[in-house]
């Protein structure tokens, strides 16, 4: 069963579409990571789906309840949401935010020293939210999206403003979240390198129109390997490669060319030595989430 | 609803904005206890008075009027605390963990009710406290007669009727303005201006027109379209009423056009306010 559904879902501002005929799916228990560029629509998804915009057209289903029921106030209730930044009322102090948030949840106090400590929070006593740092406030929000157990969560660029060590806490938070509690994750993120961390699914979003969902396994496999050669002449190189027979190789600065294809390193070294070109570094790369997105973006453009 | 609204009176009394009116609110009726005790003493015993404005009767239909010093702050604050609901992402919040936007927006308009009456009942029994302490309730003339025919139990009721209406009123389009603008720039002044127009037309008119205005057709117009109207017509009586001793009658129809053409407007800006929070986005 998918956590989130979307069916020709649009979105216009201004005559201006944003949102443009995506058809999303985002699998129960997964940590669905949504990649796209500035202004792309992830956070007017994430807003569709938290009931905080209305859609021109097309509708999206949580899990299976479509947005016109009534029930999906009852699913909505079961969800968490972080969207651009946490709203918290900045003059109120962490644990004065937490009680709030369980009055309008209609839920019991849980412990709430105990969930502070969970996000690194604890000691901040009477301190107000205004004082806090982004790093801080993004920690409460983590904190306050908790409170109701929730079975899905919708974290928009939860890492920003995080330190090396925060991002590194929180990506641990999401992990343990999604495996123990079995919380569907759909987060969005500029920091592609952290999302492959934790990520089972991607979909990658341009100018409104869904470019691609795949697993992470369908990822693996679509990466390619490549091979990055530092050389003397990058020019009578690229001849060289041709005569071999690699057809996917490319300069990508002076004297540094890629190949796509798979590889026999020594047959290359011997001819580039009998062509008299220098080879001073050889590198194997594979290919991550970062630049299967950047080239299926340069497909796409 | 319920705990929408519990939510809504915990940030209340937590909130500077709500505390600053009380205060401010205890401020204006001690600063006007002492202005009306120093008009008593040396304004109002050249006319044969001891104690008249600075009376408890006096302050009661004085403080109660929408238009007064006080009464006018509330609807300012009540625009600063609702539009920070939608600044502070209180209402984001509310929405997006499965409240309908129709019950966001009833709570915010009964918070909002609770809001303007709980303070202009601070406000008037502080008022009609402090100057009942200093001049007693009713007028009295130098001789020691008490003036208490010319505000009766059944008037009192009525006013105090016509004032909850427009109360009401007041919560319904100020709700209405700050949650279709959230923003407290625009929204202070459109909530403002439109309401000192409409409780000042009447005493203008009867001002100018004099004793034409009693009965005229003008009158009649107002009475349907100004929902303050009868407040302000009762407020303008009172002041000659206490002079000549003679009692303040508010009539029938007075009251049943206020209590239908007020019922009328709530409805439309509740309507109004219902339709434009249900269609615009929420940031």
């Amino acid at each position: 069963m998918n956590s989130i559904e979307t069916f020709d879902l649009v979105k216009q501002y201004h005559k201006k579409t944003v949102i443009d005929n995506v058809n999303l799916q985002v699998p129960e228990g997964s940590i669905f990571g949504f990649v796209g560029e500035n202004g792309a629509g992830k956070t007017t998804i994430m807003r569709l789906i938290s009931g905080l915009a209305e859609p021109t057209s097309g509708s999206y289903a949580i899990n299976g309840v479509k947005y016109k029921d009534r029930a999906i106030y009852e699913e909505r209730s079961k969800m968490a949401s972080i969207i651009e930044a946490p709203s918290l009322i900045p003059t109120m102090t962490a644990r004065d935010n937490l009680s709030f948030a369980c009055l309008y949840l209609g839920i019991k106090e849980p412990d709430l020293n105990g969930l502070l400590s969970t996000v690194n929070l604890k000691n901040t006593g009477k301190k107000k939210i205004k004082d806090f740092s982004l790093g801080m406030k993004q920690r409460l929000g983590i904190a306050m999206s908790l409170l109701n157990n929730p079975s899905l969560m919708l974290l928009d660029e939860p890492m920003n403003g995080l330190d090396p060590e925060g991002i590194a806490e929180l990506r641990e938070l999401l992990i343990s979240l999604n495996k123990e509690k079995g919380i569907t994750i759909f987060i969005s993120s500029h920091i592609l390198s952290e999302l492959e961390k934790i990520a089972t699914h991607y979909g990658i979003i341009s100018h409104g129109k869904l470019l691609k969902t795949i697993t992470v396994e369908e990822l693996h496999a679509q990466c390619k390997k490549h091979t990055i050669l530092k050389v003397s002449d990058g020019e009578k190189t690229l001849i060289e490669l041709k005569s071999l027979g690699y057809a996917n190789c490319y300069e990508v600065s002076p004297n540094k060319i890629r190949i796509d294809d798979n590889v026999e390193i020594n047959k290359i070294v011997l001819a580039l030595a009998k062509a008299s070109i220098m080879v001073s570094s050889i590198e194997t790369k594979d290919e991550g989430v970062e630049d299967y997105y950047l080239n299926l973006l340069k497909e796409h453009n | 609803m319920t705990r929408l609204l519990k939510s809504f009176f915990y940030k209340l009394l937590r909130d500077l904005t709500f505390r600053i009116t009380m205060i401010v609110g205890l401020c204006l009726a001690v600063a006007m206890t002492i202005i009306m005790a120093l008009v008593d003493k040396f304004g109002m015993s050249e006319a044969g008075f001891s104690h008249y404005m600075c009376t408890g009767s006096y302050a009661l239909l004085s403080s109660i009027s929408p238009v007064q010093n006080f009464g006018i702050t509330i609807p300012i604050n009540l625009i600063v605390f609702t539009t920070l609901q939608f600044t502070q992402g209180i209402i984001r919040n509310q929405v997006a963990v499965g409240n309908s936007k129709t019950k966001v927006y009833c709570s915010l308009l009964i918070g909002g009710l609770i809001f303007t009456l709980s303070l202009e009942i601070i406000y008037v029994g502080i008022c009609v406290g402090l100057f009942s302490i200093v001049g007693g309730f009713y007028p009295q003339l130098s001789d020691g007669t008490l003036l208490s025919n010319f505000l009766t139990g059944e008037n009192v009721l009525y006013i105090l009727i016509i004032a909850l209406m427009n109360y009401i009123l007041i919560s319904a389009y100020t709700i209405f303005i700050a949650s279709s603008l959230r923003n407290t720039g625009p929204a202070i002044p459109l909530s403002i201006i439109p309401l000192i127009i409409l409780l000042m037309a009447p005493m203008l008119l009867s001002q100018v027109m004099f004793a034409d205005f009693e009965g005229s057709a003008i009158q009649n117009i107002m009475m349907i379209l100004d929902p303050f109207y009868s407040l302000g017509i009762v407020v303008s009586k009172s002041s000659s009423a206490m002079m000549s001793g003679s009692g303040i009658t508010v009539s029938t129809n007075e009251l049943i056009s206020c209590i239908i053409n007020n019922i009328v407007y709530t409805g439309v800006f509740v309507g109004l306010g219902l339709f434009v929070f249900n269609k615009q986005d929420i940031k």
